[in-house]
């Protein structure tokens, strides 16, 4: 079903709408979800979550996109499960990725710039435009998906090594834009 | 802490930004990898049948040869040749395996022992080797620190193939298989010095689709190719004891994953080996171990 279609049915207050929601983006909800809590039973909890949220805040909110908001709203709903759970149930994986964004500011700067968040977030979009395609869809699929290295080199045909290479030296250049833009986490 | 603020920024990027880098899949891709399952029973099925048809008459005859023994050979000759193989089980990576001279014949098995299996070989088109496919319990990441110098350099295909003194292109990629890497323009890794840090050179080759590629149950293949190895790039943990193939006598360590993308389960096979000085590393995910085989051997020519 078309995604404006869905919207209306949320809108409408239909329960088909969560049913719509879970044919179309189910994959997508698990795949997240399970990127970052790397258990399946989790993930699918997580999911639940998730359509319980999207059902509370559709209306008011109408988003431009279901596809981006669903994702976010998933992902959001899995980082706060994972902090929940990180002393019991540690994803290597995720961790890895986490220590990954280190390289993007300096570790060394204790002073906390309070900015609005999204001063931080419009300067990372206008920044992934200024780079190159593959470059920067291989960010977001590791860093707003939360993709293994190891699928992105099945997706993208590459080894690991170049995988690393390209996402090592976009957040080197991360780092250096957001120092010029003056923004410091 | 900074890292999870950031990751959480990176949630808010632009939404146009989230849906372009999406690896999206559709009711086609799934009705193809449904179709493609049992395409490949139907395959597997035909080959065990013709396996069986060749090998029942050869047993009866007293004359077994030793090829394409799948999974685990049951012949007491190939377990002594696995013990001759086996000094490397204690190694836990390819990478580690990959350093050893696996082009020395000293351990390995000699395909031309047989008449048949040479008969075979040519019947096959050199495709019938002594083939072992070690079960993979895990593939997990190695820590990969890269020069903070270090930046992408473009070379031309004639550059590339001057560095590695011979064509690199494999010889055999499966019919429904298209290339899909670029190989014009390959980016290479180098160090601020101006050396080269990283020479790896991928192929990709995936089934066509109109749409967007769901890339795990989508059958492809990528090559990875590389004269100074794959930097331990990768930790392979085997259930069982690791057994080599060997293929045009060449060593080759093949294992197979059996992977979950949401409720699917999908195999992915993946082979290491040196030749003639470059190693290789082979990746292959819902295709049959089959046209894999005839992959690993087209890289060997």
């Amino acid at each position: 079903m078309d995604d404006s279609k869905i919207i209306e049915l949320y809108f409408e207050r239909s329960e088909k709408a969560i049913e719509e929601t879970q044919a179309k983006y189910d994959k997508l909800c698990v795949c997240i979800a399970n990127n970052i809590l790397n258990n399946e039973e989790d993930a699918k909890e997580c999911c639940n979550d998730t359509y319980l949220k999207v059902w509370n805040t559709i209306p008011p909110l109408r988003p431009a996109s279901l596809y981006a908001y669903i994702s976010k709203v998933v992902r959001n709903t899995a980082l706060h499960k994972y902090e929940y759970y990180h002393a019991q149930k540690r994803n290597n994986e995720f961790d890895m990725l986490l220590s990954e964004l280190e390289e993007c500011f300096n570790t060394s700067d204790n002073i906390e710039v309070i900015i609005d968040n999204s001063v931080i977030s419009n300067a990372i979009s206008e920044f992934l435009y200024s780079i190159k395609n593959e470059a920067r869809n291989i960010f977001i699929q590791r860093y707003y998906y939360s993709e293994s290295i190891r699928n992105l080199c099945n997706h993208y045909g590459m080894s690991k090594s170049k995988i690393e290479s390209m996402l090592h030296r976009t957040r080197i250049k991360l780092k250096e834009y957001l120092e010029k833009e003056g923004i410091s986490l | 802490m900074k890292s999870k603020k950031l990751f959480e920024e990176i949630g808010n990027i632009n939404e146009n930004l989230i849906e372009q880098a999406a690896f999206k899949s559709d009711d086609k891709t799934k009705n193809r990898a449904i179709w493609y399952r049992w395409a490949s029973f139907a395959a597997c099925f035909v080959l065990i049948a013709s396996v069986v048809a060749v090998i029942i008459p050869l047993i009866e005859s007293n004359n077994i040869p030793n090829i394409f023994s799948v999974e685990e050979s049951s012949t007491n000759e190939s377990n002594e040749k696995e013990k001759g193989l086996s000094k490397e089980d204690d190694e836990n990576s390819f990478q580690n395996s990959e350093k050893e001279d696996i082009t020395s014949n000293d351990n390995m098995a000699d395909p031309s022992q047989n008449s048949d299996q040479e008969e075979s070989t040519k019947e096959n088109d050199g495709i019938n080797n002594l083939i072992f496919v070690n079960e993979v319990n895990s593939i997990s990441n190695a820590a990969n620190e890269f020069p903070p110098d270090c930046y992408e350099e473009v070379w031309s295909w004639d550059e590339v193939l001057s560095y590695y003194g011979k064509n690199i292109k494999p010889t055999y990629i499966p019919d429904n298989l298209f290339k899909i890497s670029n190989d014009t323009d390959i980016e290479l890794t180098m160090r601020g010095d101006g050396t080269l840090y990283c020479d790896v050179v991928d192929f990709l080759y995936r089934e066509k689709s109109e749409d967007d590629v769901f890339m795990q149950m989508t059958p492809t293949i990528s090559i990875s190719i590389s004269k100074m190895n794959f930097f331990g790039d990768m930790i392979i943990d085997f259930k069982t004891e690791k057994k080599v193939s060997n293929i045009k006598n060449i060593e080759v360590m093949i294992g197979c994953e059996e992977n979950n993308y949401g409720d699917e389960k999908y195999d992915a096979y993946i082979a290491v080996f040196n030749y003639d000085n470059v190693y290789y590393r082979v990746y292959g995910s819902n295709i049959s171990l089959d046209e894999f085989i005839k992959t690993i051997s087209g890289c060997i020519e």
